[in-house]
């Protein structure tokens, strides 16, 4: 699988297909931001996302850069599969805390509470219309992932899925992201995507 | 391939199983109810009787439970191989958890962890977690995956329950009705939340299930890139879903005889969804939603409100859609005031959600 495109974020490590993107730090906040700047790309909505939201966006939007895997491609056939554990416990722990201290429910908290919104964000940076599936799990499950594309490649009318698995909560995140064609599920080898999306 | 749907079992506001849930939405009246005290703030909810699921810790489990062991039994108790997926559709699942600080139990996975070890399934069920649309996307999911041979049987739980996190966050989004929800009326102020469980199995093999409802035909699921919290203007992404699952089951519009609608009772979703069901030419077919018996129930209500129209379907009935007066939407849709028996059997049932996320499946009736 030599050409997979891929985005990871691990140890404070953002690498876009291996190749270090930022200069780690200690903090996820940090990377997530200088990554963003690393990137040079537009998402006006950044500053006000959530981290679940801003760690989506900085591993997907990886992929529309120029000379990306996904740059130029119709955006009308690009669909999302997107596995994590904590799915929105991140916000969903700091709106419990102001429930709980105040009995005030924040509307700006609430709308993040979600796991699938880092995937509505998503699409909506991107104008992507297509099919999306938000996945929980304990840890990657590359089975799961490759049955979710074959379903929207084939039967959804997608050409190009933007897959992976994106945890984040209090102090620890990770991501591994990829894109899935007709091609890379020819070139399926679950040793080596074991590896990419599980080598820490 | 056919893939036959069976052995579904419900556990709503309504009560138990599909037979008396029909029958009260014919003959009785909503299960919505005023309440101040289930969460320390006035609302109308749809509560599950307490006598079906008292109240306590681990609600989800035990509401889980009780929908999947009349499953289980109807299957005959059997050994679910890896030829057997499972597909868990929850917006929020135990989140009760995180009240008392434990992050970890409040965790979407934790169901599957349930699931898997107290029935025994060999692969890893699934969670899908769509905001509202999960159930249908749910069903979307285990059909096609049956159709692809990765399985040759599915179980589809669709569940969530109610809690203070949730309501109080929709309330503060000014989003919940202070009187029961009237979807697609033109007086509606809001939705009306609920809790339930919907479970069935999914099967290419007919044989299994001593009571088959219906046929799973086909599934779409798409998003309108609009607005995280708001359906888009134009109903894009409905109208994608829509066309998604007709376009692969090469069937039209004028083939669909009943439409089960996400009907939320919000001003926006409500007339999001009746523009797109008039740009899918759907605007004659008859049509309701199920929130105004016993409130949006989330994640269950794409499973719970497919399994309850598709069963009014095989008796030859579109129910009404509860609460509707004055029909208030800014598109044509035919939404029931009162129940209508239709000649054929293709239902489509449709579900919309926070995100951006919206699906379809086609379901075919049995009739009897």
């Amino acid at each position: 699988m030599k050409d997979l495109a891929h985005t990871s974020y691990r140890n404070g490590h953002f690498t876009v297909n291996g190749k270090l993107l930022a200069e780690p730090t200690s903090s996820p906040d940090t990377d997530l931001n200088n990554a963003w700047s690393a990137l040079g790309i537009e998402l006006p909505r950044f500053p006000r996302m959530d981290r679940s939201s801003k760690l989506v966006a900085i591993c997907g939007s990886s992929f529309f850069i120029e000379g990306g895997a996904l740059a130029g491609h119709s955006k009308e056939t690009i669909g999302m599969v997107i596995m994590g554990k904590h799915g929105s416990m991140d916000t969903d722990s700091k709106y419990q805390a102001q429930l709980d201290a105040d009995n005030h429910a924040s509307p700006g908290q609430f709308v993040y509470t979600l796991p699938n919104i880092a995937m509505g964000e998503f699409s909506i940076q991107h104008g992507l219309y297509g099919s999306g599936l938000c996945l929980l799990n304990n840890a990657p499950d590359l089975s799961q992932m490759r049955e979710a594309c074959v379903i929207l490649l084939h039967d959804h009318g997608m050409d190009a899925i933007v897959c992976g698995w994106s945890d984040i909560f209090a102090d620890q995140a990770t991501a591994t992201f990829m894109v899935v064609t007709e091609r890379t599920l020819a070139d399926w080898n679950a040793a080596e995507l074991e590896k990419i999306f599980n080598d820490h | 391939m056919t893939v036959t749907l069976g052995a579904a079992h419900v556990l709503s506001p309504l009560g138990e199983g599909l037979a008396a849930s029909v029958e009260r939405m014919l003959n009785g009246a909503t299960a919505l109810q005023r309440t101040s005290t289930a969460f320390d703030t006035p609302a109308v909810l749809g509560i599950i009787p307490k006598e079906l699921l008292p109240q306590g810790p681990r609600r989800i489990q035990r509401l889980i439970d009780r929908c999947m062991q009349p499953l289980v039994q109807e299957l005959g108790n059997p050994k679910f191989t890896d030829r057997w997926g499972c597909y868990i559709a929850t917006t929020k699942g135990d989140i009760a958890a995180l009240e008392n600080g434990n992050a970890n139990g409040a965790a979407l996975s934790v169901i599957a962890d349930h699931v898997q070890k107290t029935y025994g399934f060999t692969d890893r069920p699934w969670v899908i977690s769509n905001a509202c649309a999960s159930g249908t996307s749910a069903i979307a999911m285990a059909g096609a995956a049956i159709e692809r041979g990765f399985v040759d049987h599915a179980v589809v739980i669709g569940v969530d329950v109610l809690s203070r996190f949730v309501l109080r966050g929709f309330q503060a989004l000014h989003a919940v009705s202070e009187d029961p929800c009237l979807p697609f009326d033109a007086k509606r102020k809001g939705t009306s939340l609920g809790e339930g469980c919907a479970a069935v199995v999914l099967t290419k093999d007919a044989s299994i299930l001593k009571n088959p409802i219906g046929t799973f035909v086909s599934g779409g699921i798409a998003h309108d890139a609009n607005h995280i919290s708001g359906p888009s203007r134009t109903g894009e992404g409905l109208v994608r879903a829509i066309q998604c699952a007709m376009k692969k089951a090469n069937l039209s519009a004028t083939e669909i005889h009943a439409v089960n609608a996400h009907g939320t009772g919000t001003d926006y979703n409500d007339a999001m969804e009746s523009i797109a069901f008039e740009r899918s030419g759907l605007s004659e077919v008859p049509l309701s939603g199920y929130k105004g018996w016993f409130g949006h129930t989330l994640g269950a209500a794409g499973v719970l409100e497919s399994l309850l129209a598709l069963h009014a379907l095989n008796t030859g009935l579109v129910l009404r859609n509860e609460g509707l007066t004055e029909l208030g939407v800014p598109s044509k849709v035919n939404v029931l005031a009162k129940e209508m028996n239709v000649e054929g059997d293709l239902l489509l049932k449709t579900s919309s959600g926070f995100g951006g996320c919206n699906a379809a499946v086609l379901l075919r009736a049995k009739r009897q």
